[in-house]
């Protein structure tokens, strides 16, 4: 049992939060007010330390604005930690939202490809895996429409069915699960599990503690920053449902 | 280290180059979307500003130089490429924010993206200067082989002076405001609405500090005065556009870590 991804003492400080377009003339306003924006400093994420060993599926679970999407961009090397360090073992693909590189104009082919591209495959890759994926999704008569004419579940399945059909170590889930009608949550539930029974380690983001429960060994609390608590998952979800932590 | 920096940025090219061109496409469709004519246009749009130019220059202010469309047009196509690119790279990194804060896809393909596309806009545009010739009853020498050099040159460069306003951008807004005004006076400082010889000789020199308008002259050679672009001149402009890449590409590398946390 080898480790694949170990975190250390990782913090994550953000400035400026609230500033969302920042312009020369409120960088000079800052300058002129010296230190005016040092109250705006967040602390993301507090001295996170935690590791994960191959073939593991973990469960990381928090309130709204925790840190866990923060934590899981600073595993996926998007953004930098301000301090400590990550180890990464193997092949990752985050995927932290449906539909990477997706656009409502094209076609859902070219969706299929292009996402596939961003997501890591190789051209040769994706154009042995389309068939499959199309018939995943459940979308062969619709497949050379434009996405825009998708309902969202169509939109949800095509997303879902692509970034399932690569092909990493390790693998991020940030709520992605819950997507596309019951039939297909179940049938996407199946292709996680399938994954898992591949050995591959999976780090799994969700609200909902049920599926968590079922998919995961063990889990991790994240709260206002801090590693609460790691260890087996039925604890960590008990902790999270106690009055102060729902 | 060193040599990652020199290697990383034509690696990078050769890696994603098929995804370049997708996400190129997909541009262009975008640009297009909803037309009749579609790409059609990318061919229709200079055949109808020519004519526009055309009826301007010759028939309003009777311009007298010799076939003076042609050497109009030969210099505004690539001129477009180049200045289209500047101002799409520029937001490149804020419109594709979705790619480059939940994936990991390098962020400077988003840039070199653009240049991508308004060079295959340019290269669907070639045809109509072509027909122009014909018209004109100029003659499409073999020296046109030399094309194909000259737009590697100007890929290169385009791409490579691109990477700074789109880093810039993402930490000031500003300048995206800024770029519309600074092209617009390069445009100017670049001969092609004018001939160089109709400018003080001591402009001449500073014009001709651009490496862009050394690149339109070389067009001008090709289309327009039909002489052998000087191969010296070629390599130093190649050495140029190679190095204005590198050192692009790594200015925006250097700083893209925290592009996540601006956007």
């Amino acid at each position: 049992m080898s480790v694949v991804v170990e975190v250390k003492n990782v913090s994550k400080v953000f400035r400026r939060h609230t500033k969302k377009h920042f312009s020369i003339k409120s960088a000079f306003v800052d300058f002129l007010k010296h230190g005016a924006n040092k109250k705006e400093i967040v602390r993301a994420l507090d001295n996170v330390s935690f590791e994960v060993i191959s073939g593991q599926t973990l469960g990381i679970v928090g309130k709204n604005g925790a840190g866990k999407s923060t934590l899981l961009k600073i595993i996926s090397s998007i953004i930098k930690p301000t301090s400590g360090s990550i180890k990464v073992k193997g092949s990752l693909a985050p995927l932290l939202e449906l539909g990477t590189g997706f656009h409502p104009e094209l076609t859902g082919r070219e969706n299929i490809i292009i996402s596939g591209l961003i997501l890591g495959l190789s051209k040769k890759e994706i154009y042995k895996k389309i068939d499959e994926i199309i018939e995943f999704a459940e979308l062969k008569d619709v497949i050379d429409e434009p996405v825009r004419t998708y309902s969202s579940g169509m939109y949800s399945r095509l997303a879902f069915s692509t970034a399932f059909s690569i092909d990493p170590d390790i693998i991020i889930l940030d709520e992605i699960l819950s997507v596309g009608d019951i039939a297909f949550a179940s049938k996407s539930k199946e292709k996680v599990k399938e994954f898992k029974n591949k050995n591959k380690t999976i780090l799994f983001v969700s609200h909902d503690l049920k599926s968590v429960k079922e998919m995961c060994d063990e889990a991790i609390l994240i709260e206002s920053g801090r590693l609460a608590k790691k260890g087996d998952v039925d604890s960590v979800i008990d902790m999270c449902l106690l009055p102060k932590h729902a | 280290m060193k040599q990652k920096a020199l290697v990383y940025p034509f690696y990078l090219l050769y890696k994603y180059h098929y995804l370049i061109y997708m996400l190129a496409l997909k541009e262009l469709k975008i640009r297009y979307r909803g037309s009749v004519f579609g790409f059609l246009w990318s061919m229709l749009n200079p055949l109808l500003n020519l004519l526009v130019y055309t009826f301007l220059f010759v028939v309003v202010f009777k311009n007298t130089a010799k076939h003076y469309p042609v050497y109009f047009f030969s210099g505004i196509l690539p001129w477009n490429w180049f200045s289209l690119s500047m101002m799409e790279a520029t937001d490149s990194v804020i419109s594709a924010e979705s790619l480059v804060t939940r994936s990991t896809l390098p962020a400077e393909i988003v840039v070199i993206t653009r240049v991508v596309s308004n060079l295959i806009n340019y290269l669907l545009s070639i045809p109509i200067l072509f027909l122009f010739l014909l018209a004109f009853k100029m003659k499409i020498s073999f020296l046109v082989l030399w094309l194909p050099i000259v737009i590697v040159i100007q890929f290169f460069m385009t791409a490579g002076f691109a990477f700074f306003p789109a880093t810039w951008n993402v930490f000031y807004r500003d300048v995206r405001q800024i770029m519309q005004t600074i092209l617009q006076l390069l445009f100017f400082c670049v001969p092609v609405m004018y001939f160089d010889t109709q400018i003080p000789l001591k402009y001449q020199k500073l014009i001709y500090l651009n490496p862009i308008a050394y690149l339109i002259k070389i067009y001008h050679d090709i289309f327009y005065d039909n002489i052998t672009p000087r191969p010296e001149l070629i390599l130093l402009l190649f050495f140029i556009a190679i190095v204005v890449y590198i050192v692009g590409f790594n200015y925006f590398h250097s700083k893209k870590d925290v592009f996540a946390e601006y956007l």
